[in-house]
């Protein structure tokens, strides 16, 4: 199992800085937390891993390998997966065709070999076929294959999401707000699938959320961003603890420094 | 494969095999045999009708065939195209030159059997298409579009200028397809079938249709397997399709390439209907036709193209053939409103008819009757 470890990470755009000397490490077999206020870098830290953009410092390696380089196509082919927040399904294709392209990297039936019905490109359809409808089953998606994915109700759409990334059979799975805009009934099946994803298919999930509660519940180990800097790593009971934390979701001062300054020596400090 | 190696909850019951897609299976395996059967009028259709018929069904299979090659590329994988009748010429005149006759008059030929020429045509336009993927493997969309416009151009400029290929403005005849010496496309030797007397045109149907066929199934399978999804994802979210591992710039000069096969083998079926190609059919305006014939068929619908393209292509022959009976119909040429102007304000209207009220083209249109009656 590889470990993914993201190394003094910097990304600007003109004079923002998306990501500020962030690092940490997402260990094997666990669901590690990433959160923070709005605009605290968590998506572009998830874009930043997924290849879809190039950091101007620092580097992501995924077992022995630096990542931070590919692009996306080729990051996914190592086995990591990602489910996007706002859902990127084909509305127009059914729910089985939204699943089965995930397993790209996984088939190898081409333009050629497809044009010419070879038997291999059904056998192939054929066996990747029943799988999907597994991974399908096991998120809650019931029988629903045949339905154009954009007909269904929010809830399951984000289900197919999932269900999407785990068809790519990953070994890292980024989640992005997998529960946001659910009721809260709901959100806590997708955490118990969570959960699940990690103890029965023994797969590493990267997770951003903003509902707290389900981070403490199902959480290994959480990392704070607040305006691009790390300012919190640890077990969710010390995340909850920190000072720097509660004064970036709150907002007042953690006592008589700013708490900009804090953050930064708390970083320095940790990472050297 | 790593599917077996991350199993699900041990606990989890064994679904059963398929339940949902079995019937619809079924269904599907009626709806194809269906299908085969309809073709048999098809073969037909030479034993009833006359050579100056059967052209008009000739050009609109061939068309049918690039108009499936674009909508793979326009519809599929939601990148445009405008310069699809490049490659529908460098089919026509690769095959008219590589078949040509080295000592015809005027312009030069390589004298390759016929089969093999057309062979060298469909690959010579796949690789025109090929030889563009660094500019059709970075733009997506209308962009694609825009630059595509310059191979028309400089098509435009070759066909006319390279005269000992092309025959200038002048054109170039366009040896007839033979297998073993039996002409496809021209009357040699002689054959008659149920008292009728198979020609070029006759003979020439019934290639035209195989082809269809082939393209048909063809496309069919890429658009519902692998590529078909890859390039569908790619069309609505290509940093989806990234994360899926899909490579999408090679995706997208792929497809380019594939729907530039399909022009190329168009051009070629289009060249032996013609007996004679000269540079005017192969404008810009062809490029629009096409698009036109896919927008209206349901943009990424096979079936739709196949429609289209017959349509487009019938319309204006249709009509010419029926002026003299159509009283309000001009003269072609004489400056009134002939049968190629009243098309081409047909296909306006309908064009805005459809993307106004039907933006799924012809396809979706019969797929809701079906589903009405």
């Amino acid at each position: 199992m590889n470990v993914l470890r993201l190394q003094r990470i910097s990304l600007r755009f003109g004079g923002v800085r998306a990501l500020d000397d962030l690092s940490f490490t997402v260990e094997p077999g666990t669901v590690h937390a990433l959160i923070g206020p709005n605009g605290a870098g968590k998506s572009s830290c998830f874009n930043v891993i997924s290849g879809h953009y190039h950091p101007d410092d620092g580097s992501v390696s995924f077992g022995d390998e630096d990542i931070t380089q590919l692009s996306p196509h080729q990051i996914a082919r190592r086995g990591v997966g990602r489910a996007f927040q706002n859902i990127a399904l084909s509305a127009h294709e059914t729910v089985l065709d939204n699943l089965m392209v995930a397993r790209h990297r996984l088939t190898r039936s081409g333009f050629v070999a497809t044009s010419l019905g070879l038997p291999r490109v059904r056998h192939e359809e054929r066996r990747h076929r029943e799988r999907v409808m597994e991974i399908a089953r096991f998120v809650g998606l019931g029988e629903k294959f045949d339905r154009p994915a954009g007909a269904l109700a929010y809830g399951d759409r984000k289900r197919v999401e999932l269900a999407r990334a785990l068809s790519s059979e990953p070994e890292l799975l980024l989640l992005d707000e997998p529960a946001a805009g659910m009721p809260t009934h709901e959100k806590w099946e997708i955490a118990h699938l969570v959960v699940s994803v990690r103890d029965a298919l023994g797969i590493s999930v990267l997770l951003v959320e903003h509902d707290m509660p389900m981070v403490m519940a199902i959480a290994d180990r959480v990392t704070v961003l607040d305006f691009g800097r790390r300012i919190a790593d640890g077990t969710p009971t010390e995340v909850q603890r920190s000072p720097e934390v509660i004064a970036a979701y709150l907002g007042s001062s953690p006592g008589p420094e700013e708490p900009e300054n804090a953050a930064a020596r708390r970083t320095r400090s940790e990472t050297s | 494969m790593s599917e077996t190696a991350t199993d699900l909850l041990p606990g989890e019951p064994k679904p059963a095999r398929r339940p949902v897609l079995n019937t619809s299976g079924r269904v599907e395996r009626l709806r194809k045999i269906a299908l085969w059967l309809s073709l048999l009028p098809l073969a037909a259709v030479p034993l009833y009708l006359d050579g100056s018929w059967l052209i008009i069904g000739i050009l609109g299979m061939a068309t049918a065939i690039g108009a499936i090659g674009l909508t793979l590329l326009v519809g599929t994988a939601g990148q445009l195209s405008l310069a699809h009748s490049f490659f529908v010429a460098v089919g026509a005149y690769a095959y008219a030159y590589a078949a040509g006759d080295p000592a015809g008059g005027g312009v030069e030929g390589l004298g390759l059997p016929s089969a093999l020429a057309a062979l060298i045509a469909i690959v010579a336009s796949g690789l025109a298409g090929l030889l563009f993927s660094p500019v059709s493997a970075r733009l997506k969309g209308v962009y694609l579009g825009v630059a595509s416009l310059a191979l028309v151009f400089i098509g435009d400029h070759v066909l006319k200028n390279a005269t000992p290929v092309t025959g200038g403005y002048n054109g170039r005849e366009v040896a007839p397809l033979s297998v073993g010496g039996f002409e496809l496309s021209g009357g040699s030797p002689d054959l008659w079938v149920l008292g009728v007397p198979y020609g070029g045109r006759e003979r020439l149907w019934y290639l035209a249709l195989a082809v269809l066929v082939l393209a048909v199934v063809a496309a069919s399978r890429i658009a519902r397997n692998r590529p078909g999804r890859a390039l569908q994802l790619m069309r609505d979210n290509p940093a989806a399709a990234g994360s899926m591992g899909v490579p999408v710039q090679r995706y997208k000069a792929a497809v380019f390439t594939y729907s530039s096969v399909f022009a190329g083998t168009a051009g070629v079926l289009t060249a032996l209907a013609f007996e004679f190609i000269v540079p005017q059919y192969f404008t810009l305006e062809l490029s629009i036709s096409y698009l036109t014939m896919t927008i209206i068929g349901g943009l990424g619908s096979v079936a739709g193209a196949v429609a289209g393209g017959l349509f487009v292509t019938a319309l204006p022959l249709l009509l010419e053939r029926f002026t003299g009976s159509l009283g309000f119909l001009a003269a072609p040429g004489s400056g009134g409103l002939d049968a190629a102007m009243l098309s081409r304000f047909a296909f306006g209207a309908l064009l805005v008819l459809v993307l106004i009220c039907e933006p799924g083209g012809l396809a979706v249109l019969s797929r809701r009757l079906r589903r009405r009656s």
